[in-house]
């Protein structure tokens, strides 16, 4: 599944209020929903990178930021776009000349134990630049990061977009929906519909009347509902 | 004449809308892009004064960890929002969509620890390289490299 879109949700009932859930959506409006777990995990960022108009810019394919108040991050596709993020940081010329301890002193300014969590994992000189790091070496210190940002697996809910295929009408009025649930389909009331609808959760544009009805009607482009009598 | 005017006033229109557009662009490059400091300038120096607070900064289930922040006056954020800095720049409306838009971050060492935690809450003055938060770690905005911390009133410093 390609992710196109993605968004901060509110926490699941019961966790903390920063344990903010992330909102991916897919082309066809189908959703997924990632609760618990590590935020990198939440986020496919496994680097923890703020939102800012780096780890958000054109060139990182971000697809969204998800965050509560100072703590907004950006929020890419999958777990590889993400891994991106963190090795061009990384490899850019701002960490690039830094030492070790000089650059993870910039990364995490909360917990002056980072560099010897890093140490600890990889047995590098802290003295030592990131650029005196040759390849192996260096897929070693990513890894070393990612494993202290922690990528801890969460739940995962997907929610996948009905499309309405035809409707019932009562006295020239639609009273019905015809709403097709994956394989299966289903006869669902107006009202019921509208209410998904609003939820986010068919493929159907709400129209409100100037007498105040509301209907449904397809999206655009898409054909319109057939009459099932 | 009516004849140039109707030739005319199309041209005006293309023109003041080209303008327009090239004003907004430049205006908007100059609000994202002019805090980040050029590859090889050397880091600027800035004093900042404030109120120094200790602040808790621990992510989700982690265990509590606590930070010092400058919580800063008005002209010290002036200063710290127009200063070119070191590594990845937030825009001024980065800055200012954080909750916590006037604090910067200050470092934990135990050169600093033992002055912190003696003028809490107190009135301080700071001087250091600046630099933006990007990456999960960071808790405010502007984050500083301290170089010197004191205290005007008792005499008290420490420089690194």
């Amino acid at each position: 599944m390609v992710f196109v879109k993605a968004k901060g949700g509110p926490p699941n009932v019961g966790d903390p209020e920063e344990m903010f859930t992330v909102q991916y959506l897919d082309e066809k409006g189908n959703m997924l929903i990632r609760s618990g777990g590590k935020r990198a995990w939440r986020c496919n960022n496994p680097g923890n990178l703020r939102k800012s108009p780096y780890s958000t810019g054109k060139d990182r394919h971000s697809i969204g930021i998800a965050g509560i108040g100072k703590d907004c991050y950006a929020v890419y596709p999958d777990y590889q776009t993400g891994h991106e993020a963190l090795v061009v940081m990384l490899k850019g010329s701002k960490y690039l000349s830094l030492s070790l301890r000089a650059a993870m002193q910039r990364y995490d300014r909360t917990n002056h134990n980072y560099i010897n969590e890093i140490i600890a994992i990889t047995g590098f000189d802290p003295d030592r630049t990131i650029k005196s790091l040759n390849t192996q070496e260096f897929e070693i210190f990513w890894k070393a990061i990612e494993t202290v940002e922690k990528w801890e697996v969460g739940h995962e809910e997907f929610i996948d977009k009905w499309y309405i295929s035809g409707v019932h009408k009562k006295h020239g009025v639609i009273n019905e929906y015809l709403v097709q649930k994956g394989d299966s389909t289903i006869w669902i009331l107006k009202e019921d519909c509208i209410k998904l609808a609003t939820e986010n959760r068919l493929h159907a544009t709400i129209v409100h009347r100037k007498n105040g009805s509301v209907f449904l009607r397809p999206e655009y482009g898409h054909h319109s509902f057939d009459t099932i009598s | 004449m009516r004849k140039y005017i109707i030739f005319l006033l199309p041209l005006c229109i293309v023109f003041f809308i080209y303008a327009a557009t090239q004003l907004c662009t430049h205006f908007h490059k100059l609000k994202v892009t002019s805090l980040e400091l050029p590859d090889g300038s050397p880091e600027i120096l800035v004093t900042l004064s404030g109120k120094l607070r200790l602040n808790l900064c621990s992510i989700e289930n982690d265990p509590p960890m606590y930070c010092w922040f400058l919580q800063m006056d008005g002209p010290s954020f002036k200063i710290a929002s127009t200063t070119p800095v070191w590594g990845y720049a937030l825009s001024l409306d980065d800055i200012l969509t954080m909750p916590n838009w006037f604090e910067v971050q200050l470092g934990r060492d135990k050169e600093t620890e033992h002055f912190c935690s003696r003028h809490v809450n107190q009135q301080v003055t700071v001087k250091g390289f600046l630099f933006h938060a990007h990456t999960g770690h960071h808790h405010a905005p502007f984050l500083m490299n301290l170089k010197e911390i004191y205290q005007e009133e008792d005499g008290a410093k420490v420089v690194q």
